[in-house]
């Protein structure tokens, strides 16, 4: 496992701010959409004052970041894609009157892939080579997408019936 | 640090202010958004609206301040003093408030959902209105 020096925990730290400060942001959305929420615009402009600090950080400072969170956060993140979808696929025969709670998972499966696709692209690395990406359940991510799709067609075809 | 001015509106974002004397402050609306506020003293302060989301208040002392309406969510407040405060309509989800003085605090109509809250001390708090789903209490209480 790569050393996590003070700069690397600042980054860390700062990541999981961001997760937090999303996730609030998304409340904000599913309570009132359109940045109608009195408190939407301060969590974007956290969002962003996050992301400007983390891009402050000097390269090799980044990349060491880079290789702690492939290490540490990426199965991590790798199993709750996969919990996510589990979820999702269950609810989703159950769903009528809670579309907000799949769009709020939807939200968290996209979030999480998006990052992992990122920190790989940045180290150059094959996003969802299988080999490198370990899902809970053996799956990978075009496996994940077709299941979200399926997940997602037993829904809208449930809404339209 | 670029020196920020402290005061109603204030923008505190991520500002260090550990230990400071904050006592009787207005801080009304400001932003103080992940800000180091650790065993700060903001006794009677005036927070009401402020934008505190994922600050660290542990060890603070709150009594009698003015939290109305303020975003604490996601904030650090162990051991805070929130004694006679007012957190009316106050937003504290997932905030951790193990072992916190709320005694006599006014919470009405705050949301309280997923807060930690093991170890808090409630006596006389108002709690009309809050919204406690998901939050962690005393396993003594929760099983009560």
């Amino acid at each position: 496992m790569p050393q996590m020096n003070e700069q690397v925990r600042l980054l860390v730290g700062l990541e999981n701010l961001l997760v937090k400060a999303r996730r609030r942001f998304r409340e904000c959305e599913r309570e009132e959409p359109g940045e109608q929420h009195p408190r939407a615009a301060q969590y974007r402009q956290v969002i962003e004052r996050i992301s400007d600090e983390m891009r402050g950080a000097d390269a090799a400072t980044f990349k060491a970041y880079l290789e702690y969170l492939e290490s540490t956060l990426l199965p991590r993140m790798a199993r709750k894609v996969d919990e996510t979808l589990d979820t999702m696929v269950e609810q989703a025969a159950r769903i009528v009157d809670e579309r907000h709670h799949l769009n709020e998972m939807r939200a968290e499966y996209t979030d999480a892939l998006d990052r992992i696709r990122t920190v790989r692209e940045r180290l150059g690395r094959d996003p969802f080579k299988p080999q490198n990406v370990k899902f809970g359940l053996g799956t990978h991510p075009p496996h994940a997408d077709r299941r979200l799709r399926d997940a997602f067609d037993l829904v809208k075809g449930y809404l339209r019936s | 640090m670029t020196k920020r001015k402290a005061g109603p509106g204030a923008d505190l974002f991520h500002a260090r202010l550990s230990g400071q004397d904050l006592s009787g402050t207005d801080l009304h609306g400001a932003n103080m958004a992940l800000a180091n506020l650790k065993d700060c003293k903001m006794a009677e302060a005036r927070l009401g609206g402020a934008f505190l989301f994922a600050a660290n208040l542990s060890g603070a002392d709150l009594s009698g301040a003015d939290l109305s309406n303020a975003d604490l969510s996601e904030a650090d407040l162990f051991g805070a003093n929130l004694a006679g405060a007012n957190l009316h309509g106050a937003d504290l989800r997932r905030a951790n408030l193990s072992v916190t003085n709320l005694r006599g605090a006014r919470l009405s109509d705050s949301n309280l959902r997923d807060t930690i809250l093991k170890g808090a001390d409630m006596t006389d708090a108002q709690l009309d209105g809050a919204d406690l789903t998901g939050a962690v209490l005393d396993e003594d209480e929760a099983s009560a």
